[in-house]
């Protein structure tokens, strides 16, 4: 009973947080950690093999993952000046956060391709467990805190137009170590040696 | 006819239904995209691509051209050798594939030679007749010239670039075999021709 009234509390705080967020100026800010350097070597087993065809036939995989989490930031209650941390504000405010992707990439690529996809449920919880994932279902607004990719897990070719960033997953509450595996198919046509790029991940809290 | 409209109307409802269906997109660079919150950040990505050439002659296996004399070209007073026109039996019956990314720090062209010395009395010459429209690869007119082949390495496709010709009989180069060979001199067991991609 004390546990029911505890989750009411929080639930109808974080309810009002909802109808507030909905002004342009009352954000929830939080933070995207990124962290991982997606590295794509071509070796002769993963070059195109037969006469003729493109290289990007049949594509391969980066040598690591990149890992992204998104928490909220630690408040300050005004005048009272009490500290919230981001664990407090995480639990309080369960949002759906949709993660969109696109990159830039030098022109002389522009016939290869790059895939991003993650994993069903990949990543944790942050908080591991909150008064929300007891409730009954009907009280879990947004559902389960759990991560749902895009594609059904596929891979996703990733734009260069930041004004097309695509969804690649989304999920409820806060999440962090969210494994992204990446992709290249390789044009033929874009030139030998090394070159850089850089991936744009975007997250936005969503009411739908 | 009125419920052949309906279908048809039908019919373009979900048509159109399945093209405006799609994967969510954002605008990344719009602040009103994080009117609920949110937050952006980026990472560095590294590739490298290999400089390679793969080449292969099609029909691949079965590449194999035969100018053998059969019992029924044969004619008393003429060479035995397989039709010909003027003295030349030729074959246009091979094609050339392949797939190539330059190298910043070489050029590459084809070349072709043979794996033993083609005996004296048969000219063999190569020539590229055709280029298919397919693939991806530059075309230039000077590849069509004549090559006598020998154990020197010829090229046959000079300053290539990067580029693939899709794969199979009837893309990239089609050739012709010309071989002149008025004496029915016999080519020595295993001999061949060998095309190759290489440096410059």
């Amino acid at each position: 009973m004390k546990n029911l009234l505890i989750f009411l509390i929080v639930f109808s705080l974080s309810y009002s947080s909802i109808a507030q967020v909905t002004v342009p100026t009352d954000l929830r800010p939080g933070t995207l950690d990124v962290t991982g350097f997606p590295s794509f070597s071509q070796s002769v087993t993963n070059a195109v093999s037969e006469a003729g065809q493109n290289d990007n036939i049949n594509g391969f995989e980066s040598d690591e993952f990149t890992y992204i989490g998104f928490v909220l930031d630690p408040t300050t209650i005004p005048i009272l000046g009490t500290a919230v941390t981001s664990e407090q504000n995480c639990t309080a405010n369960v949002f759906r956060y949709k993660v969109f992707i696109h990159m830039e990439l030098n022109k002389a690529y522009e016939q290869t391709i790059i895939e991003a996809k993650t994993f069903t449920n990949s990543g944790n919880r942050f908080p591991a467990e909150t008064l929300y994932d007891t409730a009954p279902p009907a009280l879990q607004y947004f559902g389960p805190r759990d991560l749902y990719p895009e594609n059904g897990g596929d891979y996703i070719t990733i734009p260069t137009n930041p004004s097309q960033a695509i969804k690649i997953m989304e999920f409820i509450g806060c999440r962090t170590d969210i494994p992204i595996e990446f992709r290249i198919k390789p044009s033929v046509l874009s030139p030998s040696g090394t070159n850089n790029f850089e991936i744009f991940y975007t997250v936005v809290a969503s009411l739908q | 006819m009125k419920n052949i409209l309906k279908i048809l109307f039908l019919t373009l409802i979900t048509f159109t239904s399945a093209i405006t269906y799609g994967q969510e997109t954002l605008d990344a660079g719009s602040v009103n995209s994080f009117d609920l919150g949110g937050d952006q950040n980026s990472n560095i990505g590294t590739i490298n691509l290999l400089s390679f050439g793969i080449i292969d002659i099609e029909p691949d296996p079965n590449n194999s051209i035969d100018f053998s004399a059969q019992f029924t070209d044969l004619e008393a007073g003429l060479p035995a050798t397989a039709p010909t026109n003027d003295g030349v039996s030729v074959n246009e019956e091979l094609w050339l594939n392949y797939t190539y990314r330059e190298s910043d720090d070489f050029n590459s062209e084809i070349v072709v030679y043979t794996n033993q010395p083609v005996p004296n009395g048969i000219v063999i010459t190569l020539t590229i007749v055709s280029i298919s429209a397919g693939g991806n690869f530059e075309q230039k007119p000077e590849d069509k010239n004549p090559i006598i082949l020998s154990e020197i390495e010829a090229p046959l496709v000079l300053k290539l670039k990067s580029g693939y010709t899709e794969d199979g009989k009837f893309s990239g180069y089609q050739l012709r075999y010309s071989i002149g060979n008025n004496n029915s001199i016999n080519l020595p067991p295993g001999f061949e021709v060998i095309y190759e991609i290489r440096p410059q």
